[in-house]
């Protein structure tokens, strides 16, 4: 037992989140490179474990109910998944280490910690325990910048992230009460018979709120825009990963998740599109790329779940890359609204390169990190004949072109210009960008390192002359549309604007209700207690008249009141007698 | 409250382009000429190659040669022309939220 507790205590979650509270005592320089050295220690702890390792104990062992916790459980993959958590944290500190405010720093490098704890998590007990902390954390983060507004938005992200928890909680109670044990493997929607199991269920729900299914997913565009400049960058690495992470090992080829995800990748091109604060944009775009990950997972083969699995790993590099130049951004000009925006390039070189760099390797331009990860995805539909669903993707990856590649780079960066001559960004955040810029053209150029850590054998060769080919002219073309609409005046122009999407329905009329419920059952209260109150008012009365000092049993009653009644006892007792 | 979802207090102070400012290198008209020979230099040049090299896709519609430029280029142009009306229906005014 001490060997596993030993181990359990310096697993890589723990590490870090320890590491994180050692930092809240510290400056801000002291703080990140204590932050540097313990994710450099726990990463040193994963890699150590990277052949393969799955700590248990018995938690419980009674008659009737025997529960088997394993808290840390290292295969390829969850390792693939822990170990760009870690990347991702560290490219935050330094980003960060600017800025350098101390719950920012502390909750974020925390929140890492817990995703990278749910990562490792072998039961899922413990993976609701970290489910729960990096809501708690990463809420910190959508709390700080201290408006009303982030307020408000940190509020609703709470309560959603609390109610996946629930969720997950429910799931597992369900588990352990039907005897099937706390082990977080894969399991079906379907029970044997067919029917629907409904602790799978609420998992599949708990993960997929996570995840930002469709018409979960307001709480990440409501958000994340909303969250400080490092706050954005270090929410967009985490939890829907974590969620991605869950699909992939808890529903592998369940296949809603082909459809949910295929879904997930169409809606959100049109939001971003209309939309003009940038940071927003890039929620909308977080969104559509989960979708490729959630449509892979839902097919399930091993080349999809590689698919999944990298496109994660990418992902994360060039996303919090994307929401670093658009904090640097933020941090230069006060804004990210792309009307307030335009010819940066001018005075903003550096960070227009690496917001270009981002741009590319997310629309998946060949010799960038995205090329290699999604053409996994893309195969993969290929091989199991999914022809509609490889159109939509493939429409999504037009779309990815549109709102990440061009519109942001564009509107920030050239498009009109809005005068602003604003310095260039600090010099830890060009460092941080300038890492995470290298990492999305070094896997995007030698994609073997990538293939090397996927969850299964790779036996795929990116760079093939039709692929090169045929992504090459999807990017092009659609470019060529850009600049021809462009040209023409066709593009429409960005509106400072709020634009509707499914939240409406709870932060408009669902308000409207709960306030409604809340004044009705107030009313109904006050009439119940009124209608109450008065009864015993009147009872109390009632008893008053009748037994208070004028009442008619409180009167002194006369002495042939008395005698009446001695006489009729009498003559009850003398016909008694008689009778007897 | 604030009208930027800024952390730091202070709005930083932008300096502003000066009167007389020579044109930024992607705002004269040689460089964007360039860039629109590159931009159709490389279209044509791909394009071409769609029909030389054999694209053995997974599907019928890929062994045609242009198939994902005409693709790239149709759902573009879809996207932006058609997806801009949805604004009619949800857009409203930045402050909606406000007081709600």
């Amino acid at each position: 037992m001490t060997g596993e507790l030993y181990a359990i205590l310096t697993s890589p979650g723990v590490i870090v989140i320890l590491t994180a509270l050692l930092g809240l005592g510290l400056g801000p320089t002291a703080r990140a490179g204590l932050y540097l050295a313990g994710l450099a220690a726990s990463a040193f702890v994963l890699i150590g474990y990277q052949t393969g390792l799955a700590v248990s104990f018995v938690m419980l062992d009674a008659p009737f109910l025997t529960i088997e916790l394993t808290p840390l459980r290292v295969d390829r993959l969850s390792f693939i998944f822990a170990l760009i958590f870690h990347i991702a944290a560290a490219l935050n500190v330094i980003y960060a280490w600017r800025i350098g405010d101390r719950v920012q720093d502390v909750a974020g490098l925390a929140y890492a910690g817990a995703a990278i704890g749910g990562a490792l998590a072998g039961d899922l007990l413990t993976l609701f325990i970290f489910w729960e902390l990096s809501a708690l954390a990463s809420a910190f983060l959508v709390f700080a910048p201290g408006t009303r507004e982030s307020y408000a938005a940190g509020m609703r992200y709470l309560v959603v992230q609390i109610l996946s928890g629930l969720l997950l909680l429910a799931g597992l109670a369900l588990f352990a009460a039907d005897g099937r044990g706390l082990a977080f493997e894969a399991m079906s929607l379907t029970g044997e018979e067919g029917a629907l199991d409904v602790a799978a269920l609420a998992l599949f729900l708990a993960f997929g709120i996570k995840a930002a299914f469709p018409f979960l997913h307001n709480w990440l565009q409501d958000s994340y825009p909303k969250a400080t400049i490092t706050g954005s960058v270090v929410l967009s690495a985490f939890t829907t990963k974590l969620a991605v992470y869950a699909l992939a090992r808890g529903f592998p080829g369940e296949d809603p998740l082909i459809y949910i995800g295929a879904a997930m990748t169409i809606f959100p091109v049109f939001f971003a599109l209309i939309e003009n604060n940038l940071r927003k944009v890039l929620a909308y775009s977080l969104n559509n790329q989960v979708g490729f990950m959630v449509c892979a997972v839902g097919v399930g083969t091993e080349l999809a779940i590689n698919g999944a699995a990298a496109h994660a790993f990418v992902h994360i590099i060039y996303k919090a890359l994307l929401f670093m130049s658009m904090g640097a951004v933020l941090y230069r000009t006060g804004t990210v609204k792309a009307t307030e925006l335009g010819g940066l390039y001018r005075t903003m070189p550096a960070t227009t390169v690496f917001c270009i760099i981002g741009a590319m390797s997310i629309s998946a331009f060949p010799l960038f990190s995205g090329f290699v990860a999604k053409s996994l995805t893309m195969s993969a539909l290929g091989y199991e004949g999914l022809f509609f669903v490889w159109l939509v993707l493939l429409f999504a990856s037009a779309g990815v072109l549109e709102h990440s590649g061009i519109k942001i780079p564009y509107f920030a960066f050239f498009g009109h210009d809005s005068g602003k001559r604003p310095k260039e960004a600090p010099p830890q955040m060009l460092i941080a960008m300038g890492i995470a810029a290298a990492l999305c053209i070094g896997v995007g150029v030698f994609p073997g390192l990538l293939y090397a850590i996927l969850p299964h054998e790779v036996n795929y060769q990116p760079y093939t002359a039709d692929h090169v080919i045929t992504q090459m002219q999807l990017l092009l073309f659609a470019t060529l549309a850009f600049a021809l609409l462009i040209k023409f005046k066709l593009y429409p122009d960005e509106v400072a604007s709020t634009n509707l999407d499914f939240d409406w329905f709870y932060r408009v009329p669902g308000r409207a209700f709960l306030s409604w419920a809340s004044g009705a059952s107030r009313a109904t209260w006050t009439a119940l207690w009124g209608i109450a109150t008065s009864r015993i008012h009147a009872l109390m009365a009632r008893i008053y008249a009748v037994h208070g000092p004028e009442g008619q049993l409180a009167r002194s009653w006369p002495i042939g009141f008395m005698a009446l009644w001695t006489a009729i006892l009498l003559g009850f007792v003398l016909i008694l007698s008689f009778l007897a | 409250m604030t009208e930027h979802n800024d952390m730091d207090k202070a709005m930083p102070d932008v300096p502003m382009a000066e009167e007389g400012e020579a044109p930024g290198f992607f705002d004269k008209p040689s460089t964007r000429k360039a860039l629109w020979i590159i931009l159709i230099a490389l279209c044509a040049g791909f394009g071409l190659a769609g029909f030389i090299v054999d694209l053995h896709g997974y599907f019928p519609v890929e062994s045609f040669g242009l198939f994902y430029g005409l693709f790239g280029f149709a759902v573009f142009s879809f996207i932006v022309l058609v997806g801009q009306h949805l604004r009619k229906i949800l857009m409203r005014p930045e402050d909606y939220y406000d007081d709600r």
